[in-house]
């Protein structure tokens, strides 16, 4: 037997409903859940002669349950629409008549015995994570697919008509980031990934710029790719200055004059940090650079569509954009490289991307990339104002449910979507692995960092002992994160934290 | 095939923890481990004789601050020494514990090197505290476990 199609779209609209936590209008469910509005409507009406359902009048008004989820069955529900039966169509004389009742009894029984709330509840995940990576946005898996399609095929160095149509698409994505940016098209050239871009930055400089000097600054709260770019680059000769930064990771700005010397050739300093989010003053550290005539590069990847960027207005010569973080595909990213500057690049070969990135283009990722890029740029003011609001109410809730709960980072100028906290005498693993096995997703300061024992290097660089690093978890929200997982978190997390803290040897 | 992420017994282990908490009345404590480096493992005893009048551990608790391995290691060790004699506990090793987990993660082996060394520095204890002759191999051990400690404290300070 199976569910009618009004069975199966009341149930999802229901969910639905639920998720939303508050009465809402069939309009916006309808659109949430991609159903006809008018046949939606039907359907609530039946429901709500059932007395599942109430309407609640006026400008807020729509429709709401007419009693918690844990007491509605989906007898109630299935049966206001349908009566599910079972039954012999030889009822009279067939031998097998009871049981068919028996089977219609049962199947009453488990009807009545499942309600809404357990709809709600199954396999409940949580993803807080995002800031790791983000889940491709269903837009952008369309444009991607569209992509793939054999006329874009081509290579688009070739002058053929499949040649044409990449090349034009991978133009045409090149005017979009350069309208975000306020940049110019030749200025934007698409990598493979943050990493290749920054890696990019800091050795092509290096190499491109070496006979004015070997200086390079970066911050003390870089990423690895960072880090361990210039790491490598002190094995070739290079000096390479950190800025240290206060508790709350703002860089040190005097030491930051301080330390560019005429023999300094770049300067690259992280934007929005990825494990404590703090968002540094690139317009400023820009304009000290460029007034003291050495580069300035930062890696955006975490703040691009958080906080507005305009490479002119701020001064930047590199600036580093990820797709895989503002919710397209992985695989992909982009580089700005102000027109004029002195740059090597990593790749040499067929001379694509104006000779700094030779490879063939990839024209579904940067298709798809440049998709995520419009549509978040397009929701960046209502979208980082719900994620704000999301992020304070779970940093304020977490503090005052959780004795010995440390935030860390800054209050004001924080990425809208991070969180990273301590736990006294714990360790951050074991809380994300209890978390995982309750369906909570999130991280231990950097995701990067499981492949390392060491405590995090951002989070000692704030003035952090190693046991207060070791205890850190970053929550990272995103796009489809609602009040309602969060609040699933709030009533887990005390629980793991309690559980962790019994177990440990230090009370 | 190399597996990622943790075994299940690991993580049924760290879920739920054999033989967690204090022995009020230990007979004697080992404690192993630093909290800069993330790992802590606190192992109580409690030592009786057995009818053949050797010693034996009649009880075993921990107390672990640390990762899911650490955890599952803990628990693991405390599963394998109870009711042995105390000269059998001594012959255990990492690899029991690894094997008694299924695997550990290569970055994870160090916490069976933990809860195996948590074992014998309670039972190190318990000879220095009664008397008893100590073996040159568990001396070794516990000036290695001493001297590792130490290094770890210096560097992370």
């Amino acid at each position: 037997m199976k569910l009618s199609t009004k069975s199966r779209y009341a149930l999802r609209a229901l969910a639905s409903l639920i998720d939303q936590g508050c009465c809402c209008s069939v309009k916006k469910i309808a659109k949430d859940e991609h159903l006809s509005s008018d046949y939606l409507e039907k359907i609530f009406a039946k429901l709500k002669k059932a007395g599942v359902l109430e309407v609640e009048r006026g400008a807020s008004g729509g429709y709401m349950l007419s009693r918690d989820p844990k007491d509605i069955t989906l007898k109630e529900v299935i049966g206001a629409l349908e009566k599910p039966e079972f039954s012999c169509p030889d009822i009279c004389t067939c031998h097998s008549k009871n049981l068919y009742q028996q089977i219609q009894t049962g199947f009453n029984q488990v009807l009545s015995s499942i309600t809404l709330d357990s709809v709600d509840n199954s396999q409940k995940t949580v993803y807080l994570d995002y800031a790791a990576s983000t889940p491709v946005d269903p837009r952008v898996l369309s444009t991607l697919i569209t992509y793939f399609d054999s006329k874009y095929s081509g290579n688009s160095s070739s002058l053929h008509q499949f040649g044409l149509n990449a090349a034009q698409v991978i133009e045409d994505s090149r005017t979009t980031f350069a309208k975000i940016l306020n940049a110019k098209e030749e200025e934007i050239i698409f990598t493979s990934s943050a990493t290749e871009s920054n890696n990019t930055v800091l050795k092509g400089v290096a190499w491109a710029c070496s006979q004015k000097g070997k200086h390079i600054i970066i911050s003390s709260i870089e990423h690895d790719c960072v880090r361990n770019s210039a790491q490598w680059l002190k094995t070739q000769g290079f000096e390479i200055t950190q800025v240290p930064v206060d508790k709350d990771g703002f860089i040190d700005f005097k030491f930051l004059e301080k330390s560019i010397r005429p023999d300094t050739i770049l300067v690259s300093i992280i934007h929005g940090n990825n494990e404590i989010g703090t968002i540094q003053d690139i317009g400023k550290i820009g304009k000290l650079c460029h007034s003291r005539g050495v580069y300035f590069h930062t890696d955006a990847s975490q703040s691009f569509s958080k906080v507005k960027i305009d490479v002119q207005k701020n001064n930047i010569d590199f600036l580093t954009i990820s797709s895989q973080k503002i919710y397209g595909p992985k695989g992909v990213a982009l580089l700005y490289i102000k027109s004029g500057s002195k740059i090597t690049p990593l790749l040499h070969g067929g001379g694509h991307e104006f000779g700094l990135r030779s490879s063939t283009v990839n024209v579904p990722l940067i298709a798809a990339f440049t998709k995520a890029a419009q549509i978040a740029i397009d929701s960046m003011d209502s979208e980082n104002k719900r994620l704000t609001q999301l992020r304070d109410y779970l940093i304020k809730n977490i503090l005052k449910n959780i004795p010995d709960t440390h935030l860390n980072g800054p209050i004001k100028n924080r990425l809208c979507n991070n969180i990273n906290v301590s736990f006294d005498k714990i360790e951050g693993e074991s809380i994300l692995l209890d978390l995982d096995m309750n369906g909570i997703i999130c991280s231990t300061g950097s995701a990067c960092s499981s492949h390392s024992l060491e405590p995090s290097h951002v989070l000692l660089a704030l003035g952090l002992k190693p046991e207060q690093a070791h205890s850190s978890i970053r929550f990272s929200l995103g796009r489809f994160t609602t009040k309602k997982d969060l609040d699933y978190l709030l009533t887990i997390l005390p629980q793991t934290i309690q559980k962790m803290r019994q177990l440990s040897p230090f009370k | 095939m190399t597996q990622v992420g943790y075994s299940k017994k690991v993580l049924e282990h760290f879920k739920n923890p054999h033989n967690f908490g204090v022995i009020k009345d230990a007979t004697t404590v080992g404690q192993v481990g630093n909290p800069a480096c993330g790992d802590v493992m606190k192992l109580y005893l409690k030592i009786d004789k057995n009818k053949q009048g050797q010693d034996f551990i009649k009880d075993v608790k921990f107390e672990t601050m640390g990762c899911a391995a650490a955890i599952a290691t803990s628990s693991v060790v405390t599963d394998l020494a109870n009711g042995k004699t105390i000269e059998d506990a001594l012959k255990l090793d990492n690899k029991d514990v690894i094997e008694a987990l299924e695997y550990l993660p290569n970055i994870k082996i160090h916490c069976s090197l933990l809860a195996i060394d948590a074992l014998n520095e309670a039972i190190f204890n318990y000879y220095q505290k009664t008397n008893h002759p100590i073996s040159e191999t568990l001396a070794k051990k516990h000036d290695r476990i001493t001297v590792c400690q130490t290094r770890l404290h210096d560097k992370h300070r």
